[in-house]
């Protein structure tokens, strides 16, 4: 199986410059709708999607390499090494932030630049650190997913994910972005959530930007702070935008701070 | 204003009246989600007043830290990308605290220029289907958990039960083996014992009669006799099997005794092979028939000679080892020393290497075998108090230890 089977890789646009986009946790590539659009016409842009989202081949899930963010960093290098990338800006959304850092860390010269929106490199509250969030409040995301799997998604889901052959079952579910396979979603949050990547800030050698979003319930403006103070050389840019996905409520905002940085 | 209904009349009703008290609780939010407004179904379900929430909260405060994390992450992005969410299992907050679980469907309001403006959401009271689900899930997880329990106890089980019937195999295996061991002994020792005794009956009258012969006579009597004695060293190695030979153990140097072997050991193995001697000179003696260990030394050179027709090389050694209890050769606990000939010549198969130390028994050509040198050898260390242990592959080669008891 190759990295762009495995990670539905699709190749849109124009442009030479590479630029691979890396959704977060709880959706999949559609929710990089209006940045393709804005885009497409100058750059070379790469949309995949982790494996257990999405179109990705839920056989490639492997929960030794999926237990740890850099087994999602591998997943990234291989489609960047198969598709023979250089230079590559990596945009990546909340979790697959911590992805690029620990991806650009492991193979610098692949990468040009790199866009963090709303990253966090610790969701857990340390003394001394605010990630925003007790154990006991990430308990209780798992407890809000396996609710959510006898829904729509645990009675629908897995019947959609079982026949990729046959896509008019898609149409039949209510919702139908953002699938994800129930049980490998499970992991995955706690794989985002309960991993730790402050030390490994320092490290990142490419030029970084920083998008933060006003009032983010999920990356709050001081763990925001607390990756630019981390990330020598970083630039950080405060949105007038509120909430977790900017690309998706405040695109035009976005694209300008991206566009600047670029 | 409003009349009284008159008799029989529908009672009034308005959209906003059913928006107010329908079964739903209506919320409107800001995309950055600020309540803009409640109905009274909603205010009755959550004990707030509308003021308490209408352009002061945000939806999200109504959720649980975990339904915060899954709004941003799950709800905010569907509802961007499809325009709609469905039946999102919630538990909201109340003013005093307590939670009741709702099942919540969204919809996106666009403004004059098809921006989302507002979020028109939907709570269903999910209190007795929420409970539906929790038992379907726990039964799903008992019935799993008992699966697995089952699958794991059943997989232990045959572990458990191959195990103990390996082992048990094994011990009946040494069991019958000793047996036969035993039982040929005892039957080669008593035959070797008859025939002994009526070879010297021969032999007492072969000298009687060769008084009374002339020269002619005397040749064929001492042809005779010569047969006798071949028959008589014979049954002596008979009756080493069946541990019945006169044995005469002293404290023995190996070294000593190896070495001054050296000459005879290599005639039996013949000139193409090499004899390597390691033998250490500080080893404690041994407690053994020096003359029997010889002749069993010599016994294996043979064996080795045969096995390596093309040439190769024998190594007599010796080392100081201990046995713990449970050894499976049955030696009692101690120290022994285990006197080994290691040589580089065909080897045995199993089936070979099972039968090698019965008398009689031997895979050599007739007039070349008799079947009788390991059994010898059996024979000697059982009833030096130590064990023969042999080990080999087709191939390989072949190891043949004496384990000999220490002398005290
Ligand atoms: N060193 C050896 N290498 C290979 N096979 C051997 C060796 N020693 C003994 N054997 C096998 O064991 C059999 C029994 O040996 P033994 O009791 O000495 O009787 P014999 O040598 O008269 O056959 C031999 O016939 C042979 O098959
Ligand atoms: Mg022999």
């Amino acid at each position: 199986m190759t990295a762009r089977q495995r990670n539905n890789v699709r190749i849109i646009g124009e442009g030479t410059r590479p630029m691979i986009f890396a959704h977060g946790y709880g959706c999949d590539q559609s929710m990089w709708r209006f940045m393709v659009e804005a885009f497409a016409h100058d750059h070379r842009i790469i949309l995949f999607d982790h494996v257990g989202a999405g179109g990705s081949d839920l056989s490639a899930y492997d929960p030794e390499r999926h237990g740890g963010l850099q087994g999602y960093a591998d997943d990234v290098l291989e489609i960047c090494r198969e598709l023979d990338l250089r230079d590559v800006v990596f945009v990546g959304h909340s979790v697959s932030a911590m992805i690029g850092v620990l991806a650009s860390i492991r193979e610098p010269e692949r990468f040009a630049k790199l866009v963090l929106i709303g990253p966090s490199p610790c969701y857990v509250n340390h003394d001394g650190y605010r990630g925003g969030f007790s154990r006991e409040d990430l308990e209780g995301l798992v407890e809000v997913l396996d609710s959510n799997q006898l829904g729509w998604a645990g009675t629908m889901a897995p019947v959609i994910m079982g026949n990729p052959d046959r896509p008019e079952l898609a149409e039949e579910l209510r919702n139908s972005f953002c699938r994800t396979d129930p049980e490998i979603a499970r992991r995955f949050a706690r794989v985002t959530f309960f991993s730790d990547n402050r030390h490994d800030l320092p490290r990142v050698t490419t030029p970084v930007l920083i998008l933060q979003c006003a009032e983010d319930a999920i990356a709050p403006e001081a763990v925001g702070a607390y990756v630019h103070d981390n990330i020598p050389g970083s630039r950080l840019v405060r949105l007038a935008a509120t909430g977790h996905c900017p690309h998706m409520s405040a695109p035009d905002e976005t694209i300008r701070a991206m566009r600047a940085f670029l | 204003m409003t009349q009284p209904p008159s008799p029989g009349a529908l009672p009034f009703e308005s959209a906003e009246e059913l928006y107010e008290n329908a079964p739903f609780a209506y919320l409107s939010v800001g995309t950055d989600g600020q309540i803009a407004r409640a109905n009274r179904t909603l205010l009755a379900w959550t004990g707030y007043e509308a003021a308490d929430l209408v352009g002061v909260k945000r939806f999200p405060e109504l959720l649980t830290a975990g339904g915060r994390i899954f709004y941003e992450t799950h709800v905010q992005p569907l509802l961007r990308l499809q325009g709609t969410v469905n039946e999102i299992a919630y538990d909201i907050v109340r003013a005093d605290g307590t939670v009741f679980p709702a099942l919540m469907n969204g919809t996106v309001l666009r403004d004059g220029e098809g921006r989302p403006a507002l979020y028109r959401l939907t709570l269903l009271d999910a209190s007795d289907r929420r409970a539906f689900e929790r038992e379907l899930q726990a039964a799903r997880r008992r019935a799993e958990e008992a699966g697995e329990a089952l699958r794991r106890l059943n997989e232990t089980l045959e572990e458990t039960v191959r195990t103990e019937v390996e082992r048990r195999l094994r011990a009946e295996e040494a069991l019958r083996h000793a047996q036969k061991m035993e039982a040929l002994g005892q039957l080669t020792g008593s035959v070797a014992h008859d025939f002994n005794n009526l070879l010297g009956a021969i032999l007492s009258n072969l000298e009687v009669a060769e008084r009374h012969s002339d020269e002619r006579g005397r040749r064929f009597l001492a042809n005779a006799v010569r047969s006798v004695e071949r028959g008589e060293a014979l049954t002596q190695r008979m009756l080493a099997f069946g541990r019945k030979q006169r044995l005469n153990p002293t404290r023995v140097d190996l070294a000593g005794l190896v070495t001054g072997a050296r000459d005879l050991l290599e005639r039996s193995l013949g000139p193409g092979n090499r004899l390597v001697l390691g033998v250490p000179e500080d080893l404690p003696p041994a407690l053994v028939d020096a003359n029997q260990l010889e002749l069993a030394l010599m016994n294996l050179a043979v064996n080795a000679r045969h096995a390596m027709p093309d040439g190769g090389t024998l190594t007599v050694s010796a080392t100081l080892e201990s046995a713990a209890g449970g050894d499976p050769g049955g030696l009692a606990p101690g120290d022994y020393l285990r006197v080994a000939a290691r040589d580089t010549g065909i080897g045995m198969d199993e089936a070979t290497l099972a039968k090698a130390a019965e008398p009689f028994f031997t895979t050599k050509p007739a007039g070349q075998g008799t079947g009788l040198g390991l059994s010898m050898v059996h024979g000697l260390a059982a009833q030096s108090g130590g064990r023969l242990a042999l080990d080999s592959q087709p191939g390989e080669g072949t190891v043949v230890a004496i384990w000999l008891p220490v002398a005290g």
